[in-house]
């Protein structure tokens, strides 16, 4: 929704948004402004962010034009008030002078009822017999339409992100499969996608995938799975830690350094000290190590997040993660952090609508994705890393459909500017989606994996699965049978030094 | 020791690609070197693990003019062998064990297998002929399998292996998995997976203008008597087989260790192992499964629960030994399920040993071990009981002989009965109904669900009661006459490699003297007044061993128990074990197949004592523990996020 009141924060803060506030995605709507003037900088951004956080571009639809400012309105005061709430630094700014509140400025200046094009095309969906608060939280808008207000849909919206003075524009709608990603599952740097993934094999499709979304992990965490990321702290990584610096120390080697010589401080150059007996001569007698540019390649770290991942093996991954991603960072390599299950289990809407269709021929996928952007590429780990938390989530994962998924990280990955590209897929198994495989066989989500895993590997991406038992290794040329859970972080940290080795060293 | 794949697609040619997944599913189990091959319609991929000096020369696949081998697998017969093809005992120092039989098919074709003396299983290319053809070992202690859709053939020491390869459906074949769960032999060809065949033991699967042929290459023969004239003949002729079973599998290129019992099998392997060892200036690891410190539970009535006094006997008088006890007891029966299933493509039969035996194997491990000595096959071999030769001599109308002995085992062995003696000697001649309705008239009469966790209904389906019928086994275990087709019976169908395929992760092999081809038809083939002679069982090999193991196991009135304190760690694991059947409840397939309700309800009811009682091993360690693997098996075969 943009009212086109407030063009002066459009002027000033649009341009910026992206980069300085959203990590790289672009902003999705702006905030209706409440009154005339230009309002202040810091609570024109948080207005602003909270409006990204808050508001669904969904519940537009519901309103016609001439609803649309009083809605507006409203929307945004439960949006401050639910901001206000969560975090209190950010009621503080919004308190202050020139926030922008002025309804009937606002209803006056109203120009225009934007309807995002993809809201509209999300149709009203049945009630599914089952309804935890992270399943109902997909059909959000559902519930949101029925009462904008709603304390429930209010209560059951998760907590907030962990840097509330730095707003990200999450996407919370439900996204394609595969299309150009909008809000934060996109990525600033975001390039042309390569031909081989740009359409997904020929001989696979979704029945329909309106179910279908793509979700930050904070928008699914519950203050609850801090505790288990809590514990994930104070447990004995001692061990770990020491694989960790052991990867930095790998990556760090594989940067050559080199020496810079005529400088006015650093180590003192023996071979030019002669300078100091001639008069007038530079005094530049230092030189030191400088490194060498960083690698330019970019990691991205898809992981299972489906019911057979739960336990032994989510806690394996989840400390592996937490220490493998700072490792990156600090060798300067750019990561990315992806997440995959369903929306649904075995009883799901794809695939009851499916049967309301009277069963058509497949094979087509009879469940809805459910990617998870941990950490987007240029977002930082310390930021994000209280979404590591859903990894741990007792009732979170549901079916594992891997073809999709790696289709989609492999699209996002192959956007990515740098050269070189790493793809690595952590698993415990196959691709496993009951509805799916009732209806079709679970060779079609076999062979749907085996194509995808084609496609990746012609399109230039280095992709390397680890896996405890057999199943990654089925499927995936390069792939690191674990022994164990407790074998992750070691095989992660070596596969990692290894696919970082220059090229041409390994 | 390898693992070795391959592909035939005489349409398309084989998919490299393919071929590099199935070699990375089986690099695990060789993880020294990996090979690919890949030439016309064929692909074959070796991982090798180096257990033997001469593996260091190893260089699979061998390719000859006529063949191209893969071979996995350890020859006991190298000098036999190169000198039947001529090669000079220098140039046969320096060929792996792969070439030597590589050129035995060179020079035999799919007859060489005759030649071939050991643990192993091979795969024989030859591109002139346009030919494959695979074959196992007599006792199959390798595995190999295969899988055939449309023009392409594809083989590999395990099913995973074939899974890697695009068109091979990972489905659960319900009637092994309802074999297994009756503790039926395998049957035919199949596996338990629905179309991936076995190579059965002793047998040669060719394949040849698309068309496949298995074949039996080997039978022991059961009219096959040795006679000799005297006894001392035969405890000489004994000795000499088994002495040389046992050399032949200390050539290692690391430690040998061996399993330890207070029983004769294990006790002789060792104790002639370390004797072997001990001349050549090398040393021996004897590990021994203990129950915890000061456990003091109940044996059933002939069997002692500690075997540590036995064995630390025997390691006593062994100077080159060191002696290993292993408590394992703590460890929860579920602890390693789910690593074993994953290695071995099956589930295991018995929880309860795969504690200690995975823990003697990882401390092995540790320690650099290559080789682990075992006396698996002990009892159908150089410890035959010759219990049998009492409805024998029944049966020939030798009632005097018969009389003698009854009275002699009775004197000998005090907790034998009268009754007990003569069921054992009338039991084998009555009609199987008659014999079932006595055992159900003393409440003796064993059904499928006391022991077995298969469903009640799965079990009423006409089907699988059609299948039950038609394996000819005989699930009341009706006691037989002829001892040597029992033991023929049980050898020539019992087919359970995966445990020793498994170890190779592990970076060690499971060497079984007691399973050597020459020492087990030499012991067939010993008339069965040498095994039982005046009250005396084993008589053979207690004659042999006398000076060799210590009295406490030659004398010792009592068997040794597995994994005595079982039942402590099943208790331990309760709520573990429950939270195993909840989930095998929420997996479809699971909850169909097994009688998770029984299971439930036994769990719920653990008894304080008594787990000693028959009735009590047959409920936990047979029926809940071993219906608990099955079902993690069908979840592992058949996935489910549930």
């Amino acid at each position: 929704m943009n009212t086109g009141a407030d063009t002066a924060m459009d002027g000033t803060l649009a341009p910026r948004w992206p980069t300085v506030y959203a990590a790289g995605a672009p902003l999705q709507g702006w905030a209706p402004a409440l009154q005339p003037g230009t309002p202040a900088p810091r609570a024109g951004a948080d207005a602003q962010a909270a409006w990204q956080r808050w508001h669904d571009p969904a519940a537009d639809t519901l309103f016609a034009p001439a609803e649309a400012p009083w809605y507006g309105a409203a929307e945004r005061a439960r949006v401050e008030h639910l901001a206000a709430r969560e975090l209190p630094g950010l009621a503080l700014n919004l308190s202050g002078p020139s926030a922008g509140r002025n309804p009937r400025a606002s209803c006056a200046g109203s120009t225009a009822w934007r309807v995002s094009p993809l809201a509209a095309s999300v149709p009203s969906r049945p009630a599914t017999k089952t309804c935890s608060p992270r399943a109902a939280h997909g059909r959000g808008p559902c519930r949101r339409r029925a009462g904008v207000r709603a304390p429930a849909a209010a209560g059951a919206r998760p907590r907030a992100r962990p840097q509330p003075q730095r707003p990200a524009a999450w996407n919370t709608c439900s996204v394609p499969r595969l299309r150009p990603q909008r809000g934060a599952a996109a990525d600033a740097e975001a390039g042309p996608l390569d031909e081989a993934l740009a359409a997904p094999p020929q001989d696979w499709r979704a029945f329909d995938p309106r179910w279908d979304e793509v979700l930050p992990a904070s928008r699914l965490r519950r203050p609850a799975d801090a505790l288990a990321l809590q514990a994930l702290q104070g447990a004995e990584r001692g061990p770990l830690q020491r694989l960790a610096l052991q990867l930095r120390h790998r990556l760090a080697a594989r940067r050559p350094s080199r020496w810079v010589f005529d400088l006015d401080e650093g180590r003192l150059d023996p071979r030019r000290l002669s300078r100091l007996c001639v008069p007038g001569a530079a005094p530049a007698v230092f030189r030191d190590l400088a490194p060498a540019p960083v690698p330019e390649a970019c990691v991205t770290l898809l992981v299972d997040l489906s019911g057979s991942m739960r336990g032994a093996h989510a806690l394996a991954a989840a400390r592996a993660i937490d220490l493998a991603l700072p490792a990156l960072e600090a060798a300067g390599v750019r990561c990315e952090l992806l997440g995959y299950t369903t929306r649904e289990g075995a009883d799901n809407p794809v695939q009851r609508a499916w049967q309301q269709a009277g069963r058509p021929a497949g094979p087509m996928r009879l469940n809805a994705l459910r990617h998870i952007v941990f950490k987007t590429a240029a977002q930082p780990w310390r930021a994000v890393r209280p979404g590591l938390a859903l990894l741990l989530a007792p009732d979170f994962g549901r079916e594992n459909l891997d073809g999709d998924a790696l289709h989609w990280a492999a699209a996002r990955l192959a956007r990515r500017p740098e050269r070189r590209r790493v793809l690595l897929v952590l698993s415990d198994g196959q691709p496993h989606d009951e509805a799916t495989a009732a209806a079709f066989g679970r060779a079609v989500l076999e062979d749907h994996l085996r194509q995808v895993i084609e496609r990746v590997e012609a399109a230039g991406t280095r992709l390397v699965a680890l896996g405890c038992g057999p199943g990654p290794a089925r499927f995936y040329r390069h792939a690191v049978t674990l022994k164990g859970p407790e074998d992750v972080a070691a095989r992660l940290f070596a596969t990692l030094a290894d696919l970082l080795a220059p090229e041409g060293g390994r | 020791m390898s693992a070795i794949g391959g592909v035939v697609d005489t349409a398309r040619g084989p998919d490299r690609a393919a071929l590099e997944r199935l070699q990375a599913v089986l690099r695990p189990y060789g993880a020294d070197d990996q090979r690919l091959w890949l030439q016309g319609p064929c692909g074959l991929v070796r991982t090798l693990l180096r257990t033997t000096p001469e593996d260091g020369f190893d260089r699979q696949p061998v390719q000859r003019a006529e063949a191209v081998v893969l071979f996995d697998g350890r020859l006991d017969n190298r000098d036999e062998l190169a000198a039947a093809l001529g090669i000079a005992a220098g140039r046969a120092a320096a060929m792996a064990d792969s070439e030597l039989a590589a050129e035995a098919c060179a020079r035999w074709d799919s007859e060489a297998v005759h030649r071939l003396l050991g643990d192993w299983a091979l795969a024989c290319w030859q591109p002139q002929r346009q030919r494959l053809w695979l074959a196992r070992d007599p006792l199959g202690a390798r595995p190999l399998f295969w899988h055939q859709a449309g023009a392409r053939f594809a083989f590999a020491s395990l099913p995973k292996g074939l899974f890697a390869l695009p068109g091979v459906p990972r489905t659960l074949d319900e009637g092994r998995l309802a074999d297994l769960l009756c503790l039926l032999p395998m049957q035919g060809d199949a596996s338990l997976f629905e179309g991936v065949k076995r190579v059965q033991p002793g047998h040669r699967v060719v394949v040849e203008s698309g068309r496949v042929a298995a074949e039996r290459w080997h039978r022991f023969d059961a009219g096959r008597t040795l006679r000799l004239a005297r006894d001392e003949d035969y405890v000489e002729a004994f000795g000499e087989q088994l002495e040389r079973a046992v050399a032949c599998r200390l050539r290692a290129s690391g430690l040998v260790a061996s399993h330890l019992s207070s029983g004769f099998d294990s006790a002789t392997v060792t104790a002639l192992a370390a004797r072997a060892l001990a001349r050549e200036g090398r040393g021996l690891v004897a590990y021994t499964a203990v129950p915890r410190a000061g456990y003091d539970g109940p044996a059933p009535a002939g069997q002692h629960v500690d075997e540590g006094p036995g064995a630390r006997a025997l390691a006593r008088r062994l100077r080159n030994v060191e002696h290993v006890l292993v408590e394992s007891g703590s460890r929860s029966p579920l602890a390693q399920l789910q690593r074993d299933i994953e290695r071995m493509d099956r589930a295991p039969l018995n929880l309860c040993n795969t504690g200690w035996a995975n823990a003697i194997q990882a401390d092995a491990a540790a320690r650099g071990v290559k080789v682990l000595l075992t006396g698996l096959a002990g009892n159908m071999s150089i410890s035959w009981s010759g219990e049998t030769r009492l409805p024998a001599l029944l049966g020939e109308g030798r009632l005097g002989a018969w009389w003698t002995e009854v009275r002699a085992l009775r004197r000998r062995e005090r907790g034998r009965r009268w009754r007990q003696l003569l069921a054992a000697s009338v039991a084998p001649h009555l009609p199987g109904p008659l014999w079932r309705g006595l055992q159900r008239l003393r409440g003796r009469g064993l059904s499928l669900p006391d022991y077995s966790a298969i469903h009640p209904d799965w079990l009423a389906d006409p089907a699988t009661r059609e299948r039950l019928r038609g394996s000819g086994w005989d699930t009341s275990y009706q006691p037989r006459a002829d001892g040597r087709r029992l033991r023929i019976d049980v050898l020539e169908r019992m087919d359970n490699p995966e445990p020793a395929i498994a170890a190779n992760v592990d970076g060690l092999e499971l060497r079984d003297p007691t399973a050597d081809l020459r020492l087990l038809e030499f012991c067939l083939a010993v008339p069965e007044e040498q095994s039982l002679r005046d009250g005396h069982t084993r008589w053979l090999l207690k004659r042999y061993a006398r000076d060799l193991l210590p009295p406490e196991i030659t004398g010792s009135p009592t068997k040794g128990l597995q994994a005595a304190d079982w039942h402590e760690a099943l208790a331990a694991a309760a709520p573990e074990l429950q939270s195993a059947l909840e989930g095998l409840q929420r997996h479809g397939r699971a909850g169909r197949l097994l009688d998770l309700a029984s299971l439930q309800a036994s769990l719920a009811r653990l008894p304080a004592r008594g787990w000693q009682r028959d009735e009590v091993v047959r409920t936990y360690r047979m029926k809940l523990l071993r219906g608990t693997a099955a079902g993690a098996f069908v979840r592992y075969a058949e996935p489910s996020n549930r």
